[in-house]
Protein backbone atom coordinates (compact mmCIF):
# COMPACT_ATOMS: atom_id res chain seq x y z
CA UNK A 1 0.00 0.00 0.00
CA UNK A 2 3.19 2.35 0.28
CA UNK A 3 3.34 2.51 -3.26
CA UNK A 4 0.50 4.22 -3.58
CA UNK A 5 1.62 7.75 -2.96
CA UNK A 6 4.71 6.91 -5.12
CA UNK A 7 2.43 6.09 -8.43
CA UNK A 8 0.21 9.10 -7.76
CA UNK A 9 3.22 11.03 -6.60
CA UNK A 10 4.95 9.96 -10.60
CA UNK A 11 1.81 10.08 -12.09
CA UNK A 12 1.13 13.97 -11.30
CA UNK A 13 4.85 14.88 -12.20
CA UNK A 14 4.19 13.00 -15.22
CA UNK A 15 0.97 14.83 -16.25
CA UNK A 16 2.41 18.22 -15.02
CA UNK A 17 5.44 17.57 -17.69
CA UNK A 18 3.67 16.49 -20.05
CA UNK A 19 0.66 19.64 -20.01
CA UNK A 20 3.70 22.25 -19.37
CA UNK A 21 3.79 23.78 -22.82
CA UNK A 22 -0.06 24.36 -22.62
CA UNK A 23 -0.49 25.94 -19.13
CA UNK A 24 3.09 27.61 -18.86
CA UNK A 25 2.60 29.35 -22.38
CA UNK A 26 0.45 32.64 -20.68
CA UNK A 27 2.87 35.14 -22.09
CA UNK A 28 1.74 37.11 -25.33
CA UNK A 29 4.02 35.31 -28.40
CA UNK A 30 6.31 37.22 -29.75
CA UNK A 31 5.31 37.32 -33.26
CA UNK A 32 8.23 37.83 -36.03
CA UNK A 33 8.26 41.83 -36.81
CA UNK A 34 8.47 41.81 -40.61
CA UNK A 35 9.86 45.02 -42.19
CA UNK A 36 7.29 46.57 -44.51
CA UNK A 37 8.85 49.32 -46.10
CA UNK A 38 9.33 49.17 -49.68
CA UNK A 39 10.59 51.35 -52.34
CA UNK A 40 8.32 50.68 -55.05
CA UNK A 41 4.43 50.87 -54.24
CA UNK A 42 3.07 47.88 -55.60
CA UNK A 43 3.85 43.99 -55.82
CA UNK A 44 4.51 41.76 -58.19
CA UNK A 45 1.36 39.74 -57.41
CA UNK A 46 -1.57 40.55 -54.24
CA UNK A 47 -0.11 40.72 -50.96
CA UNK A 48 -2.88 37.74 -49.69
CA UNK A 49 -1.02 35.86 -52.61
CA UNK A 50 2.60 36.73 -51.78
CA UNK A 51 1.99 35.97 -47.83
CA UNK A 52 0.73 32.41 -48.68
CA UNK A 53 2.68 31.72 -52.11
CA UNK A 54 5.84 33.69 -52.90
CA UNK A 55 7.93 30.68 -52.75
CA UNK A 56 5.70 28.87 -54.91
CA UNK A 57 6.13 32.12 -57.56
CA UNK A 58 9.80 32.36 -57.13
CA UNK A 59 9.59 28.53 -58.43
CA UNK A 60 7.77 29.66 -61.31
CA UNK A 61 9.78 32.42 -62.41
CA UNK A 62 12.92 30.53 -61.88
CA UNK A 63 11.50 27.96 -64.26
CA UNK A 64 10.54 30.50 -66.28
CA UNK A 65 13.65 32.11 -66.51
CA UNK A 66 16.50 29.01 -66.72
CA UNK A 67 14.23 26.82 -68.67
CA UNK A 68 12.12 29.12 -71.34
CA UNK A 69 14.10 32.25 -71.13
CA UNK A 70 11.11 34.48 -70.76
CA UNK A 71 12.75 36.74 -68.11
CA UNK A 72 10.00 39.61 -67.59
CA UNK A 73 7.16 39.80 -65.09
CA UNK A 74 3.81 41.97 -66.02
CA UNK A 75 3.15 43.82 -62.98
CA UNK A 76 -0.29 44.67 -62.04
CA UNK A 77 -0.40 47.80 -63.51
CA UNK A 78 0.73 46.48 -66.91
CA UNK A 79 4.54 47.52 -66.56
CA UNK A 80 7.56 45.14 -66.77
CA UNK A 81 10.12 44.40 -64.10
CA UNK A 82 12.31 41.30 -64.26
CA UNK A 83 11.64 38.35 -62.57
CA UNK A 84 14.44 38.23 -59.87
CA UNK A 85 14.92 37.51 -56.41
CA UNK A 86 17.89 39.71 -55.85
CA UNK A 87 17.22 42.37 -58.46
CA UNK A 88 13.40 42.70 -58.33
CA UNK A 89 12.12 41.47 -54.73
CA UNK A 90 14.86 42.82 -52.86
CA UNK A 91 15.32 45.87 -55.08
CA UNK A 92 11.68 47.01 -53.55
CA UNK A 93 12.02 45.35 -50.05
CA UNK A 94 15.15 46.54 -49.10
CA UNK A 95 15.82 44.75 -45.83
CA UNK A 96 16.45 41.19 -46.34
CA UNK A 97 17.42 40.41 -42.87
CA UNK A 98 13.84 41.98 -41.58
CA UNK A 99 11.69 41.04 -44.80
CA UNK A 100 12.70 37.16 -45.46
CA UNK A 101 14.81 35.82 -42.71
CA UNK A 102 12.84 37.36 -39.56
CA UNK A 103 10.41 35.05 -40.84
CA UNK A 104 12.10 32.13 -42.12
CA UNK A 105 14.10 31.96 -38.62
CA UNK A 106 10.46 31.93 -37.19
CA UNK A 107 8.79 29.24 -38.27
CA UNK A 108 12.48 27.21 -39.18
CA UNK A 109 12.70 27.06 -42.53
CA UNK A 110 15.87 27.25 -44.56
CA UNK A 111 15.68 27.94 -48.03
CA UNK A 112 18.89 27.65 -49.83
CA UNK A 113 18.66 30.40 -52.14
CA UNK A 114 21.32 32.05 -50.10
CA UNK A 115 23.96 29.25 -51.19
CA UNK A 116 24.14 30.55 -54.76
CA UNK A 117 22.58 34.02 -55.05
CA UNK A 118 24.08 37.14 -54.01
CA UNK A 119 22.12 40.09 -52.29
CA UNK A 120 22.31 42.74 -54.08
CA UNK A 121 24.54 45.70 -53.20
CA UNK A 122 21.50 48.44 -53.44
CA UNK A 123 18.92 49.28 -50.57
CA UNK A 124 20.04 48.40 -46.95
CA UNK A 125 21.66 45.19 -48.08
CA UNK A 126 25.62 45.11 -46.73
CA UNK A 127 26.36 41.62 -47.34
CA UNK A 128 28.53 41.63 -49.70
CA UNK A 129 31.80 40.86 -49.03
CA UNK A 130 35.58 41.97 -50.58
CA UNK A 131 33.98 45.24 -51.86
CA UNK A 132 36.56 47.57 -49.96
CA UNK A 133 39.44 46.50 -51.46
CA UNK A 134 37.47 45.66 -55.20
CA UNK A 135 40.43 47.15 -56.76
CA UNK A 136 43.21 44.46 -55.39
CA UNK A 137 41.07 41.80 -55.84
CA UNK A 138 40.14 42.66 -59.79
CA UNK A 139 44.32 43.49 -59.66
CA UNK A 140 44.79 39.79 -58.05
CA UNK A 141 42.18 38.41 -60.48
CA UNK A 142 44.52 39.39 -63.28
CA UNK A 143 47.94 38.86 -61.93
CA UNK A 144 46.57 35.37 -61.73
CA UNK A 145 45.01 34.90 -65.02
CA UNK A 146 48.25 36.50 -66.45
CA UNK A 147 50.41 34.20 -64.52
CA UNK A 148 48.70 31.11 -65.64
CA UNK A 149 48.71 31.94 -68.80
CA UNK A 150 52.35 33.56 -69.31
CA UNK A 151 54.36 30.18 -70.01
CA UNK A 152 52.54 30.06 -73.45
CA UNK A 153 53.28 34.07 -74.13
CA UNK A 154 56.84 33.23 -73.20
CA UNK A 155 57.09 30.32 -75.32
CA UNK A 156 55.41 31.94 -78.35
CA UNK A 157 58.42 35.12 -77.15
CA UNK A 158 61.30 32.83 -77.71
CA UNK A 159 59.70 31.38 -80.67
CA UNK A 160 59.46 34.92 -82.39
CA UNK A 161 63.19 35.49 -81.35
CA UNK A 162 64.54 32.34 -82.96
CA UNK A 163 62.57 33.21 -86.30
CA UNK A 164 64.40 36.40 -86.61
CA UNK B 1 -1.81 -31.21 -86.88
CA UNK B 2 1.39 -31.37 -89.14
CA UNK B 3 -0.38 -29.83 -91.66
CA UNK B 4 -1.13 -26.84 -89.07
CA UNK B 5 2.08 -26.73 -87.30
CA UNK B 6 3.45 -26.30 -91.19
CA UNK B 7 1.56 -23.50 -91.72
CA UNK B 8 2.24 -21.99 -88.37
CA UNK B 9 5.82 -22.16 -88.79
CA UNK B 10 5.54 -20.61 -92.70
CA UNK B 11 3.00 -17.95 -91.25
CA UNK B 12 5.31 -16.93 -88.38
CA UNK B 13 8.47 -17.12 -90.55
CA UNK B 14 6.76 -14.79 -93.17
CA UNK B 15 5.52 -12.40 -90.45
CA UNK B 16 8.86 -12.13 -88.93
CA UNK B 17 10.39 -11.27 -91.92
CA UNK B 18 8.03 -9.01 -92.26
CA UNK B 19 8.86 -6.97 -88.91
CA UNK B 20 12.23 -7.06 -90.15
CA UNK B 21 11.56 -5.41 -93.12
CA UNK B 22 9.37 -2.72 -91.48
CA UNK B 23 11.94 -2.10 -88.60
CA UNK B 24 14.71 -1.67 -90.91
CA UNK B 25 12.75 1.20 -92.95
CA UNK B 26 11.20 2.62 -89.01
CA UNK B 27 14.97 3.39 -87.79
CA UNK B 28 16.38 4.75 -91.21
CA UNK B 29 14.11 7.06 -91.29
CA UNK B 30 13.09 8.05 -87.42
CA UNK B 31 15.91 7.58 -85.26
CA UNK B 32 17.02 10.71 -84.17
CA UNK B 33 18.72 9.56 -81.04
CA UNK B 34 22.10 11.56 -81.31
CA UNK B 35 20.81 13.61 -84.09
CA UNK B 36 19.71 16.81 -82.47
CA UNK B 37 20.47 19.41 -85.05
CA UNK B 38 18.42 21.36 -86.75
CA UNK B 39 20.87 22.97 -89.73
CA UNK B 40 17.86 23.95 -91.12
CA UNK B 41 15.72 26.62 -89.01
CA UNK B 42 12.47 25.88 -88.16
CA UNK B 43 11.15 29.67 -89.45
CA UNK B 44 12.59 32.74 -90.22
CA UNK B 45 12.57 34.07 -86.93
CA UNK B 46 14.57 30.93 -85.65
CA UNK B 47 18.07 31.63 -84.28
CA UNK B 48 21.37 29.44 -83.66
CA UNK B 49 24.02 31.32 -81.66
CA UNK B 50 27.59 30.90 -83.25
CA UNK B 51 30.99 32.59 -82.33
CA UNK B 52 33.84 32.75 -84.60
CA UNK B 53 37.74 33.10 -83.16
CA UNK B 54 40.41 34.74 -85.35
CA UNK B 55 43.22 33.68 -83.85
CA UNK B 56 45.22 35.68 -86.45
CA UNK B 57 45.01 38.79 -84.02
CA UNK B 58 44.86 37.10 -81.10
CA UNK B 59 47.07 38.65 -78.80
CA UNK B 60 49.48 36.29 -77.09
CA UNK B 61 49.54 37.05 -72.97
CA UNK B 62 46.30 38.73 -73.17
CA UNK B 63 43.40 37.98 -71.34
CA UNK B 64 40.94 40.63 -71.08
CA UNK B 65 38.32 38.44 -72.28
CA UNK B 66 39.16 35.39 -69.64
CA UNK B 67 39.15 38.46 -66.97
CA UNK B 68 35.81 40.05 -68.09
CA UNK B 69 34.30 36.66 -68.21
CA UNK B 70 35.54 35.72 -64.85
CA UNK B 71 34.36 39.20 -63.37
CA UNK B 72 30.87 38.90 -65.04
CA UNK B 73 29.99 35.10 -63.69
CA UNK B 74 31.57 34.85 -60.32
CA UNK B 75 34.48 32.29 -61.62
CA UNK B 76 36.39 31.73 -58.77
CA UNK B 77 40.48 31.60 -58.71
CA UNK B 78 41.50 28.62 -56.70
CA UNK B 79 45.87 28.07 -56.37
CA UNK B 80 45.62 24.38 -56.96
CA UNK B 81 45.33 24.18 -60.33
CA UNK B 82 43.32 20.63 -59.99
CA UNK B 83 40.10 22.76 -58.90
CA UNK B 84 40.16 25.35 -61.87
CA UNK B 85 37.25 26.58 -63.06
CA UNK B 86 37.54 27.35 -66.58
CA UNK B 87 34.91 29.43 -68.38
CA UNK B 88 36.64 30.82 -71.34
CA UNK B 89 40.65 30.14 -71.42
CA UNK B 90 44.18 29.53 -73.64
CA UNK B 91 45.53 26.42 -73.94
CA UNK B 92 47.79 24.87 -76.47
CA UNK B 93 47.28 24.74 -80.30
CA UNK B 94 48.13 20.51 -79.83
CA UNK B 95 45.25 20.29 -77.31
CA UNK B 96 42.35 22.33 -79.13
CA UNK B 97 42.86 20.66 -81.96
CA UNK B 98 44.63 16.86 -81.51
CA UNK B 99 42.80 15.40 -84.25
CA UNK B 100 44.87 15.81 -87.39
CA UNK B 101 41.84 17.87 -89.26
CA UNK B 102 45.12 20.43 -90.64
CA UNK B 103 47.94 19.16 -92.38
CA UNK B 104 51.43 21.33 -92.62
CA UNK B 105 50.29 23.82 -89.75
CA UNK B 106 52.55 27.21 -89.94
CA UNK B 107 54.87 26.91 -86.78
CA UNK B 108 53.20 30.60 -85.52
CA UNK B 109 50.13 29.06 -85.36
CA UNK B 110 51.10 25.78 -83.49
CA UNK B 111 53.21 28.20 -81.31
CA UNK B 112 49.97 30.24 -80.31
CA UNK B 113 47.73 29.67 -77.19
CA UNK B 114 44.21 28.81 -78.39
CA UNK B 115 41.12 30.36 -76.99
CA UNK B 116 38.71 27.61 -76.38
CA UNK B 117 35.33 27.98 -74.24
CA UNK B 118 31.97 25.56 -74.37
CA UNK B 119 31.10 24.96 -78.73
CA UNK B 120 27.49 25.14 -77.50
CA UNK B 121 27.70 21.91 -79.74
CA UNK B 122 24.41 21.42 -82.29
CA UNK B 123 24.40 18.04 -81.13
CA UNK B 124 25.67 18.55 -77.65
CA UNK B 125 27.01 15.17 -75.54
CA UNK B 126 26.85 16.40 -72.23
CA UNK B 127 22.87 16.65 -72.78
CA UNK B 128 22.09 13.41 -73.60
CA UNK B 129 24.06 12.05 -71.01
CA UNK B 130 23.19 14.28 -68.22
CA UNK B 131 20.29 12.24 -65.99
CA UNK B 132 18.62 15.31 -64.47
CA UNK B 133 17.79 17.45 -67.03
CA UNK B 134 20.23 19.92 -65.73
CA UNK B 135 22.03 20.71 -68.97
CA UNK B 136 19.91 20.93 -72.08
CA UNK B 137 19.45 22.96 -75.38
CA UNK B 138 18.01 25.66 -75.75
CA UNK B 139 15.79 26.61 -79.15
CA UNK B 140 18.26 29.26 -79.98
CA UNK B 141 20.69 26.94 -79.90
CA UNK B 142 23.14 27.66 -76.26
CA UNK B 143 23.50 24.58 -74.15
CA UNK B 144 22.69 25.96 -71.14
CA UNK B 145 23.17 24.90 -67.55
CA UNK B 146 20.22 24.98 -64.95
CA UNK B 147 22.20 25.03 -61.83
CA UNK B 148 19.54 24.10 -59.04
CA UNK B 149 19.50 20.99 -60.67
CA UNK B 150 22.83 19.65 -61.37
CA UNK B 151 23.23 17.05 -59.02
CA UNK B 152 27.60 16.80 -59.69
CA UNK B 153 27.40 13.52 -61.08
CA UNK B 154 29.88 14.55 -63.55
CA UNK B 155 28.53 12.91 -66.71
CA UNK B 156 28.94 15.45 -68.62
CA UNK B 157 32.13 16.04 -68.06
CA UNK B 158 33.60 13.07 -69.35
CA UNK B 159 30.81 13.22 -72.35
CA UNK B 160 32.27 16.56 -73.67
CA UNK B 161 34.54 15.83 -75.95
CA UNK B 162 36.24 19.76 -75.35
CA UNK B 163 36.89 19.64 -71.46
CA UNK B 164 34.64 22.46 -70.99
CA UNK B 165 33.08 21.14 -68.01
CA UNK B 166 34.15 22.17 -64.79
CA UNK B 167 33.25 20.97 -61.26
CA UNK B 168 33.42 23.07 -58.37
CA UNK B 169 35.28 20.79 -55.56
CA UNK B 170 35.13 23.24 -53.08
CA UNK B 171 33.09 25.82 -52.05
CA UNK B 172 33.74 28.63 -54.69
CA UNK B 173 32.61 32.00 -52.76
CA UNK B 174 35.84 32.36 -50.53
CA UNK B 175 37.71 32.22 -53.88
CA UNK B 176 35.56 34.87 -55.94
CA UNK B 177 37.49 38.53 -55.58
CA UNK B 178 34.29 40.79 -55.79
CA UNK B 179 31.02 38.98 -56.03
CA UNK B 180 28.98 40.60 -58.89
CA UNK B 181 25.70 40.21 -57.36
CA UNK B 182 23.87 40.47 -60.79
CA UNK B 183 24.88 36.87 -61.14
CA UNK B 184 24.66 34.00 -58.98
CA UNK B 185 27.86 31.65 -57.61
CA UNK B 186 27.29 28.49 -57.86
CA UNK B 187 28.33 26.45 -54.71
CA UNK B 188 30.10 22.93 -54.06
CA UNK B 189 29.31 20.03 -56.03
CA UNK B 190 27.64 21.23 -59.13
CA UNK B 191 28.89 21.58 -62.72
CA UNK B 192 29.65 24.56 -64.47
CA UNK B 193 30.72 26.00 -67.65
CA UNK B 194 30.20 29.12 -70.88
CA UNK B 195 26.57 29.84 -70.96
CA UNK B 196 27.11 32.41 -74.05
CA UNK B 197 26.24 34.92 -71.79
CA UNK B 198 22.59 34.10 -72.04
CA UNK B 199 22.04 36.59 -69.56
CA UNK B 200 23.35 39.63 -71.41
CA UNK B 201 22.06 38.38 -74.79
CA UNK B 202 18.26 38.84 -72.91
CA UNK B 203 18.80 42.26 -72.36
CA UNK B 204 20.17 42.75 -76.12
CA UNK B 205 23.98 42.38 -75.57
CA UNK B 206 26.58 40.50 -76.48
CA UNK B 207 28.59 38.44 -74.91
CA UNK B 208 31.30 39.78 -72.38
CA UNK B 209 34.16 38.55 -73.69
CA UNK B 210 33.40 39.57 -77.26
CA UNK B 211 32.51 43.42 -75.97
CA UNK B 212 35.98 43.44 -74.30
CA UNK B 213 38.42 42.20 -76.52
CA UNK B 214 40.56 44.95 -78.16
CA UNK B 215 41.53 43.35 -81.11
CA UNK B 216 37.93 42.18 -82.25
CA UNK B 217 38.99 38.75 -82.59
CA UNK B 218 35.37 37.17 -81.49
CA UNK B 219 32.66 37.79 -83.30
CA UNK B 220 29.13 36.87 -82.42
CA UNK B 221 25.37 36.51 -84.25
CA UNK B 222 23.00 33.82 -85.47
CA UNK B 223 24.10 31.44 -87.79
CA UNK B 224 20.63 31.19 -89.23
CA UNK B 225 20.44 34.88 -90.78
CA UNK B 226 22.34 34.84 -93.49
CA UNK B 227 23.31 38.62 -93.56
CA UNK B 228 25.08 38.47 -90.23
CA UNK B 229 28.79 39.87 -89.51
CA UNK B 230 29.51 36.25 -88.49
CA UNK B 231 28.27 34.54 -91.72
CA UNK B 232 29.87 37.11 -93.50
CA UNK B 233 32.84 36.24 -92.10
CA UNK B 234 32.38 32.49 -91.97
CA UNK B 235 31.82 33.21 -96.38
CA UNK B 236 35.05 34.97 -96.75
CA UNK B 237 37.49 33.26 -94.72
CA UNK B 238 37.92 29.17 -94.29
CA UNK B 239 37.21 28.18 -90.57
CA UNK B 240 37.72 24.71 -89.03
CA UNK B 241 35.68 23.33 -86.13
CA UNK B 242 37.04 21.27 -83.13
CA UNK B 243 36.99 17.31 -83.37
CA UNK B 244 34.98 17.49 -86.57
CA UNK B 245 34.71 13.42 -86.52
CA UNK B 246 32.70 13.32 -83.35
CA UNK B 247 29.70 14.56 -85.08
CA UNK B 248 29.05 17.36 -82.50
CA UNK B 249 28.29 20.12 -84.65
CA UNK B 250 30.11 22.71 -83.01
CA UNK B 251 28.83 26.57 -83.21
CA UNK B 252 32.55 28.33 -82.18
CA UNK B 253 34.49 28.21 -85.56
CA UNK B 254 38.26 28.64 -86.05
CA UNK B 255 40.39 31.01 -88.17
CA UNK B 256 43.88 29.95 -87.48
Amino acid sequence: MNEKFFILAGLVTFLLAVSFPFWQSTEVEVLPQIAMQTKGEQCVAPVEYMRKNHMKLLEIWRDSVVRDGERFHIMPDGSKVEKSLTKTCLDCHVSKEKFCEECHSYVNVKPYCWECHVTPKSGGHTELSGIDDAEENRQNLLNNLLARNQPLAENNQRFKEGKQ
Amino acid sequence: MIENRRKFLKKSAGLIAGAGVVSGFISKYTTGFANVSNEKPASKKSIRWGMVIDMRKCIDGCVKCIEVCHVTHNVPEFDNPKDEIKWIWKSDYAKVFPSKNQQYVSEETRQKPFLSLCNHCADPPCVIVCPTGATFKRKDGIVEMDFHRCIGCRFCMSACPYGSRSFNWRDPRPAIGNITPEYPTREKGVVEKCNFCSERLAKGQQPACVEECPENVLTFGNLYDQNTEIRKILKENPTITRKPELGTNPSVFYIT
